[in-house]
């Protein structure tokens, strides 16, 4: 058991030599995962993850990792969840038009209501209150009036959130216009509700 | 207003071509595969059947497949076929699912499956599949979404998809999607352009598009787009002109390409042909290949280029050859 044990560290630390020096290789990635999870050697790795977001929070490759570990070892409950909102967040802040933390904050709020979450639509609000204006950043807004509409059974409140909704995907569809395509639909989609 | 920080991406050259420089590109290819001894040639011995299928494949769209020599290219391919039914990439070289389906695409538009064992094949490509619906690339025991594609479109040119358990090939593939709508290679491995194509692919061919989140997948896709106008595979990388063909026959097979700037796009692809040489690189500038002049080829006639033939998105193959076969695959309605 040792002997394999040593031989699993080796393999680890492999894959880790490959990735300081590119740190998105694909086959790198691929073989840790299968490495920690025949091992199960899942302690230690969110923090390698974490110190590989510090030296460049725009790699793709850690975040995905970051939801892998997560998923197998504590899963995604609601104290999870609101623990790796805030987590998002810190690189939404820094970062705001870097899609792999606005596409792991949307990935891990899948199926979940924004209403339970109620730091998500002030994260968006106080990003948009100093202006900043990335299409990851009003993406979300539509989708937090829209869920506010949807949720709402007074008509007149239920306007108003879908009008701003509808004011956001006008914005996207001027400052974003290689997607129009996209946001016109999403516009299109909240005419519909 | 603040954005953020710059993305990763390239710069269009000012010169770059704009236009389809058609002649020179079936020169190109005509050229490569007659000359043998070219030091490119003979370096790429190790995916020999599969540069056939791209040069092949690229003359056909051009409507210059004429220019080729069918009885070479089918005694070649014939010599690439084991007993055990897979074909290697050249001859005396192990057989492996990704040339099995690149030989069954260079027989397909040759319509000439007749020359080989088709029955072989099939058995070989039964004998991969795993008790998850994965499949092996070769008896070496590789798994990756690949070869579920690969698997998949072989058996479905030639009319067999039902000599695999299509429903646990499907159960795989879907275990493979990511918490961002994409796909990966194995389940846990980050999405990635080649990989959607793969799976959507095969997703496509088993009728279970279904299953895709279209909007969720479609908006990730349409996220590769660069300002250069060029597409990426994943976020933070450089665009590549073989994306052009992952990325939007995956966004055409889930009814989203417009979701894509095609203008944009087309320039940045027209800007990765080599004026001098003929044939697209992966991104202008650099030198140019096979591999990347059918994906170019491709992309434009998916952007709607009249100047080439309508390519089908999941195969990547003449549609025209597809509807000589018979073979339809339904694909998600455009929203």
């Amino acid at each position: 058991m040792v002997e394999w044990g040593g031989s699993a560290s080796v393999e680890l630390e492999l894959t880790e030599k490959v990735l300081d020096e590119d740190a998105k290789n694909y086959h790198a990635w691929q073989h840790r995962q299968w490495v920690i999870t025949t091992y199960k050697l899942w302690d230690g790795e969110l923090e390698f993850v974490e110190r590989l977001l510090q030296e460049d929070f725009r790699n793709n490759s850690a975040w995905n990792q970051r939801h892998f570990v997560i998923t197998n070892t504590s899963s995604y409950t609601h104290e999870v969840l609101k623990n790796e909102i805030e987590y998002a967040s810190k690189y939404v802040r820094k970062a705001p038009n870097n899609e792999s933390s606005w596409n792991y904050l949307r990935g891990i709020l899948r199926g979940q209501l924004l209403l339970n979450y109620p730091e998500v639509e002030g994260l968006c609000l106080e990003l948009y209150a100093k202006n900043i204006r990335s299409p990851f950043l009003l993406g979300m807004l539509v989708e937090v009036f829209k869920e506010k509409a949807t949720e709402m059974t007074d008509t007149s409140t239920r306007q108003t959130y879908l009008d701003k909704a509808t004011n956001f995907c006008v914005e996207l569809c001027k400052m974003d216009s290689v997607h129009t395509g996209y946001w016109n639909y999403i516009q299109r989609k909240l005419l519909a509700l | 207003l603040k954005m953020g920080t710059p993305v990763k991406d390239v710069e269009l050259p000012k010169n770059a071509p704009s236009s389809l420089l058609l002649q020179k590109h079936s020169d190109y290819i005509e050229a490569f595969e007659k000359n043998k001894d070219d030091y490119e040639y003979c370096m790429t011995e190790f995916l020999r059947v599969s540069g056939v299928y791209w040069g092949l494949t690229a003359m056909d769209l051009m409507g210059q497949l004429h220019r080729m020599n069918k009885e070479e290219v089918l005694h070649f391919v014939e010599g690439c076929q084991h007993p055990c039914g897979g074909f290697g990439p050249t001859h005396q070289q192990d057989p492996h699912l990704l040339y099995t389906l690149s030989a069954i695409q260079i027989l397909t538009l040759y319509d000439s499956l007749d020359v080989i064992d088709a029955e072989q094949v099939v058995k070989y490509i039964v004998s991969l599949q795993q008790e998850d619906g994965s499949f092996y690339g070769d008896h070496w025991g590789e798994v990756d979404t690949r070869f579920s594609f690969c698997s998949l479109a072989c058996l479905a040119l030639m009319g067999r998809l039902n000599a695999i358990n299509v429903d646990k090939a499907v159960k795989f593939v879907l275990s493979c999607m990511n918490f961002d709508g994409g796909f990966g290679s194995v389940p846990g491995s980050e999405s990635h352009a080649g990989q959607v194509y793969c799976c959507v692919g095969a997703l496509a061919i088993a009728g279970a598009l279904y299953h895709v989140d279209a909007d969720q997948l479609g908006w990730w896709l349409a996220e590769r787009q660069l300002p250069s106008g060029g597409l990426n595979g994943r976020p933070e990388k450089l665009p590549d002109v073989c994306y052009s063909w992952w990325v939007l026959s995956s966004l055409k097979m889930i009814g989203r390409i417009h979701w894509i700037d095609k203008e944009k796009l087309e320039h940045f692809i027209m800007a990765s042909q080599d004026e001098e040489t003929g044939g697209f690189s992966d991104r202008p500038g650099d030198w140019v290949d096979p591999f990347h002049t059918l994906f170019g080829l491709g992309g434009l006639s998916l952007l709607g280029n009249k100047q080439v033939k309508p390519v089908n998105p999941v195969f990547c193959m003449p549609q025209d050859v597809l509807d000589r076969i018979g073979l339809k695959v339904k694909l998600l309605d455009s929203v």
